[in-house]
């Protein structure tokens, strides 16, 4: 199947752009081919894929929205160095008019899932990288997503807008009457510092917490400086870093969705 | 020292998790339903395992209501349409032996409940002239965000805004009044009632049962609108007066502030106090008066000011920026007491000053007295 996967979070710097694009290029390792679509318009995506802007609305995530979209997505190809299998639909400022107009739209929050019926990617993943409000451009990548990944910081302020998060998916899956209901499948902790006591604590009582809930809590990303580094650079740390111990931290997600995708020989027979 | 305090994820979390069971328990509630319907529309004879499990969702939900028989109506859906006779006298004798055994499953419609389970027993317990049914109910689709609106409602952490934007909303689709009015009648009742000296009663409504609310409201002399927005907010557990004094109020925010509040934190009591610099308080052009409120805005924010140091800030600007500025009662004494200024200036004053300052001040009334002509001959 086509995995839809969300990644969401309600507060900044909880590294939803550092794990779309580590993801998209672990994915592509394993032969999974990938879209990143940015629906943020500080357009990061652009940045950690060391891509130019997009010259104009043609060339963004924000033509998707018109009524004039016709299935041409605007995908460039990203590392195209070192992979075929990752495509990026650029964001950017554009989308901030994006957001009025889906507000206006008799089918707004819908609007990403009709484009996506209509003119189906050819990816095995399709990946949204959102913005960090709860606004009109996360609401249409719930509305299309089949799965759900929440980014978080080990820190009680990031937990706590996550839990506001999840209240909210469960709602709005509810009211826009999504079917099937996009299945979240937790949290993924990041810049995790094990040296700090209050963030072992939090991610020694957080799984439990969210197995109440049926929701998975991920082997936590490291922190490490050098993201930063290789975002400057436009590349993900397995290219720029190849032997970092990080890379490891995004194996269990990944593995993950890989089976989503493929299913097993037992899901066959 | 007292070791590290840990965070309380019970407390984070209690919210998402209660949303999150009745959002499990209705999709099952739905799912066993459409099993039912499915049993039905087939003949099955399996079909009392799966009533049996939805009638344990439901009473997980709440305990079984009695429900008056005169409420309840046979379902337009239920593929069973002939009841002989005999098989409602059967029922009725075992519901006067027995007694209710296990209560009737309804959907709640309106006023009314449609019958899910339990049309024999209806029938039989209306021929036996009782009056009220043991029964649990399945909920109206719009249930689940309403128990999610009141859990978060009462959250002391919602933004204003939210609270007046999202009660706004329920209060308007219960009531069927426009949004845009609702506010204003609200407030016109509440002063209505303030000056009668009915404002603790209503208050005091919001403890007691809704039967005794509904009486309570009745004996207020209420037109119907008002009657059904104040028993909305009191369904909905809210005190009318402070959603009138303290809630509402931010529905009128200009939309700076609302970003500001949104986007930034700005605390809704400061959103307030900043409103003040509005275009009439500051005898100025709308525009102006925006980028005035602004600048105070950013102020509030950068240096964190308390309500009260807000209020003062408010006052400072108001201030700064009126004093500038005409108005009709400023500029009429203003005319009149540069009149009697110059009237009293004698030629002796005049002789005594030096020849620099004289030719500014015929250069003055030179200039004045050119626009004073240019007004006159207009008026005529």
């Amino acid at each position: 199947m086509t995995v839809r996967l969300c990644v969401i979070s309600n507060a900044g710097g909880t590294g939803k752009t550092t794990v779309s694009v580590h993801l998209a290029y672990a994915l592509s390792s394993l032969g999974i081919s990938v879209a990143l679509i940015d629906l943020d318009p500080q357009g990061s995506l652009t940045l950690f894929c060391g891509l130019p802007e997009p010259a104009d609305v043609e060339q963004s995530t924000a033509i998707i929205f018109r009524e004039s979209f016709s299935g041409n997505w605007p995908l460039v190809s990203c590392w195209r160095d070192y992979t075929d299998r990752v495509q990026v639909c650029q964001g950017g400022l554009m989308l901030t008019q994006t957001t009025q107009e889906i507000a206006l739209h008799p089918r707004g929050a819908y609007l990403l899932a009709d484009a996506l019926e209509d003119y189906p990617l050819s990816q095995d993943v399709i990946i949204f990288d959102c913005p960090a409000t709860l606004g009109p451009l996360p609401l249409v990548a719930v509305a299309s997503a089949t799965h759900v990944l929440i980014p978080v910081q080990p820190q009680p302020k990031s937990i706590q807008g996550s839990a506001k998060l999840l209240e909210w998916i469960y709602l709005v899956s509810r009211k826009l009457r999504l079917r099937p209901v996009p299945q979240i499948l937790g949290f993924l902790p990041n810049q995790y510092d094990r040296k700090q006591a209050t963030q072992r604590q939090l991610l020694e009582s957080l799984p439990a917490k969210l197995a109440q809930m049926d929701l998975r809590c991920y082997p936590p990303i490291r922190h490490s400086a050098e993201f930063v580094n290789a975002s400057a650079v436009g590349l993900p740390l397995q290219l720029y870093r190849p032997l970092h111990p990080a890379i490891e931290d995004f194996q269990a997600i990944a593995l993950e969705i890989q089976a989503l995708v493929t299913p097993s020989l037992e899901d066959l027979v | 020292m007292a070791k590290h305090q840990s965070v309380n994820l019970d407390n984070l979390f209690s919210s998402a998790e209660q949303v999150y069971q009745l959002t499990q328990a209705e999709s099952e509630i739905e799912r066993l339903q459409a099993e039912v319907n499915q049993l039905r529309a087939t003949q099955s004879q399996e079909i009392e395992p799966s009533l049996a499990e939805l009638r344990d969702q439901l009473m997980n939900r709440g305990l079984p209501k009695l429900i008056p028989l005169s409420r309840i109506q046979p379902n337009p859906d239920q593929p069973r349409r002939t009841f002989l006779p005999d098989s409602i006298q059967a029922i009725a004798n075992s519901l006067q032996q027995e007694g209710q055994l296990q209560p009737v499953i309804l959907i709640e419609e309106g006023e009314n409940f449609l019958i899910f389970d339990g049309e024999r027993r209806w029938r039989g317990a209306t021929h036996l002239g009782w009056e009220h049914l043991q029964a649990v109910l399945i909920p109206r689709p719009q249930a689940l965000h309403r128990q999610a609106l009141i859990t978060s409602l009462h959250r002391e952490d919602l933004n204003p805004l939210d609270k007046a934007e999202a009660i706004l909303l329920e209060v308007a689709t219960l009531t069927r009044i426009t949004p845009e009015n609702l506010p204003r009648s609200l407030s016109a009742v509440i002063r209505r009632l303030t000056k009668q000296k009915k404002l603790s009663f209503l208050s005091e409504l919001l403890t007691v049962p809704s039967a005794e609310q509904q009486m309570g409201l009745d004996s207020l002399n209420l037109n119907p609108s008002e009657q059904s927005i104040l028993a909305a907010l009191l369904s909905l557990q809210l005190n009318p007066a402070s959603i009138d004094a303290n809630i509402f109020p931010m529905l009128t925010l200009e939309p700076d502030l609302k970003i500001a509040m949104r986007e930034r934190g700005l605390g809704g009591s400061h959103a307030l106090l900043l409103q003040r610099l509005g275009p009439n308080n500051l005898q100025n052009t709308p525009e102006k008066a925006t980028l005035i409120r602004q600048q105070a805005t950013a102020q509030v924010l950068a240096q964190k000011l308390s309500v009260s140091q807000t209020r003062q800030l408010v006052q400072d600007f108001r201030r700064r920026y009126s004093s500038t500025i005409e108005n009709p009662t400023t500029a009429v004494r203003a005319v009149s007491s540069v009149s009697q200024a110059i009237a009293e200036l004698s030629p002796e004053q005049l002789t005594m000053v030096e020849t620099e300052s004289l030719e500014r001040l015929a250069q003055l009334l030179t200039t004045k007295l050119q626009d004073v002509t240019l007004i006159l001959q207009d008026r005529q």
